[in-house]
């Protein structure tokens, strides 16, 4: 049985997409076979990060409704083996998601992957519940500034209350990933640190990916980042998922370079 | 012993009465769901059928009028409510005295203090050992709160009795929710949005901001909230 693992975050454009892409990449390139499933309805952006939206033919909500079946819908990966992509439909709005539907689409993959990757939406709503509704783990993605913070902050509550895990009177495991992290920001105290995101959520951080063109330049060429074995983010990526699968690594990326000005005045 | 709560009707207004209960009803959402009711007007005009099916479309339930006057009572029955001849007898012993039985009128502009009632003494005390996220509630009807975790921005804790906070307290805590003046609200570290004991209030502006992070407890004096810092 397949492990459901939701990429979510409450506020939009915090990384959520690029953490889900690199995240399944990454367990994927370690032997796991592995399925990232674009819960975006209407909008469809994992596909272009994952490079592969020249080769949709069937979308999540196709199989949904019975329109084309798992095998002719999910992509696989030309890159990676193990990996696979479910795009989301770019003509159907959120409705689509009727619950029965999508619990019916993941047991079925279910039975033939190890992880399933669910890339959710902005928002409290429909799509957003859809995506979080039967995750045994939840990848919790956070900016480091307040807003984003209180929007994880009301996440992890419906997590608490509103999947299927929480009704049954289990637990969702919670995993805190701060992205965008730009530490030299922390210290002109213009961002929050990592410290106050963590006394806020209260939960564990399984990763810290810093501020990076990478990210960019890669998602532009449709690769995750986590390929991009020479950046910080993808570096910063591979880490998040070496200890999502168990493994002790220390954090990196977190300290501000010391310019010579920052020596010279004593900064930090 | 039995304990109900009462609403003071002051406005044979149905409209300001209405929008008033509202308001207290969306401040705190499932706290008043199926609560039983009493309700006491000197408002003779009031139009009483017409009040306690709105009351019913909120959620309330409306169980007898409370010392009417002889026309009140005729309307109450047709409107489907008992009549209480007098309300004194359905006061608890204990109950906090002082502003004639502790009345609360429905323009008491206090988060949850549409309705007034002492917790019964000894009842349950709520425990909750993981963090209230924001807009998250959690309310310990008839007893004490306490949360071993961090009460989020935007989330809020409720108790008849005494809220207890083993964590930062950054969203809303109210204590005493029913009336009950000797309340009080303990928390690690203090942070919070708004606090409030037996409907007596105060918002983040208007607290010092010396306490601010500190250990405190907070308990009703007279008219006034004290904050006090415990090292
Ligand atoms: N570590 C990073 N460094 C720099 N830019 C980043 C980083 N992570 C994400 N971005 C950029 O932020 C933008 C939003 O990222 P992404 O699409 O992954 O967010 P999202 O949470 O999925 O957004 P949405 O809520 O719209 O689905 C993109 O332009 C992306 O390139
Ligand atoms: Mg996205």
């Amino acid at each position: 049985m397949a492990k459901i693992v939701v990429v979510t975050s409450g506020k939009g454009g915090v990384g959520k997409t690029t953490t889900a892409s690199s995240f399944a990449t990454g367990l994927a390139k370690r032997g796991h076979k592995t399925a990232v499933i674009d819960f975006d309805v209407g909008l469809r952006n994992l596909d272009l990060i994952m490079g592969c939206e020249r080769r949709v033919v069937f979308d999540f909500v196709n199989v949904i409704s019975g329109e084309a079946n798992l095998k002719q819908a999910l992509i696989r990966d030309k890159r990676v083996e193990n990996l696979y992509i479910l795009a989301a439909s770019q003509t159907r709005d959120k409705d689509a998601l009727d619950e029965e539907g999508v619990e019916r689409v993941l047991n079925e993959m279910a039975k033939d992957f190890e992880y399933i990757v669910c890339d959710s939406p902005a928002g409290i709503e429909k799509g957003a519940l859809m995506a979080m509704r039967f995750a045994d783990e939840a990848l919790v993605v956070t900016n480091p500034e307040v807003s984003s913070v209180r929007d994880s902050d009301r996440v992890l509550g419906m997590l608490g209350s509103k999947t299927k895990k929480a009704e049954s009177g289990g637990s969702v495991k919670e995993h805190l990933v701060v992205t965008r992290y730009a530490p030299s920001r922390v210290g002109k105290g213009e961002m929050l640190s990592l410290q106050d995101v963590g006394e806020i959520l209260a939960i564990p951080l399984l990763g810290v990916v810093p501020e990076s063109e990478a990210v960019l330049n890669s998602s532009n060429s449709g690769m995750p980042v986590i390929l991009e074995e020479h950046s910080n983010a993808g570096l910063a990526y591979e880490d998040l998922v070496a200890r999502f699968l168990g493994e002790e690594r220390p954090l990196r990326f977190v300290d501000a370079k010391r310019g010579l000005f920052g020596r010279l005045l004593g900064r930090h | 012993m039995m304990t109900l709560s009462v609403l003071e009707v002051n406005s044979p207004d149905l409209e300001e009465v209405s929008a008033e209960v509202s308001r207290q009803i969306e401040r705190s959402p499932g706290f008043f769901e199926n609560m039983p009711l009493l309700l006491h007007t000197r408002a003779a005009e009031i139009d009483l059928p017409a009040l306690v099916a709105f009351l019913r479309t909120r959620g309330l339930v409306p169980l007898g009028l409370v010392a009417p006057s002889p026309e009140q009572e005729q309307a109450a029955v047709a409107a489907g409510l008992g009549v209480l001849k007098d309300a004194r007898n359905m006061r608890p012993e204990n109950q906090p005295d002082g502003d004639d039985a502790g009345e609360t009128d429905t323009e008491a502009a206090a988060p949850a203090g549409g309705a007034e009632e002492a917790p019964p003494p000894g009842s349950g005390t709520k425990l909750v050992d993981k963090p209230v996220r924001s807009g998250q509630q959690v309310y310990a009807r008839g007893g004490d709160l306490i949360v071993t975790a961090p009460v989020s921005e935007g989330a809020e804790v409720i108790a008849d009795g005494h809220v207890h906070i083993y964590g930062a307290l950054r969203g809303r805590a109210i204590a005493g929710a029913r009336g009950d003046s000797k309340a009080r609200i303990f928390c690690r570290k203090f942070e919070a949005d708004l606090v409030a004991v037996a409907g007596c209030y105060k918002v983040a502006d208007d607290i010092d901001p010396s306490v601010r992070g500190k250990p405190v407890r907070i308990s009703l004096d007279g008219e006034s909230l004290i904050i006090d810092v415990q090292e």
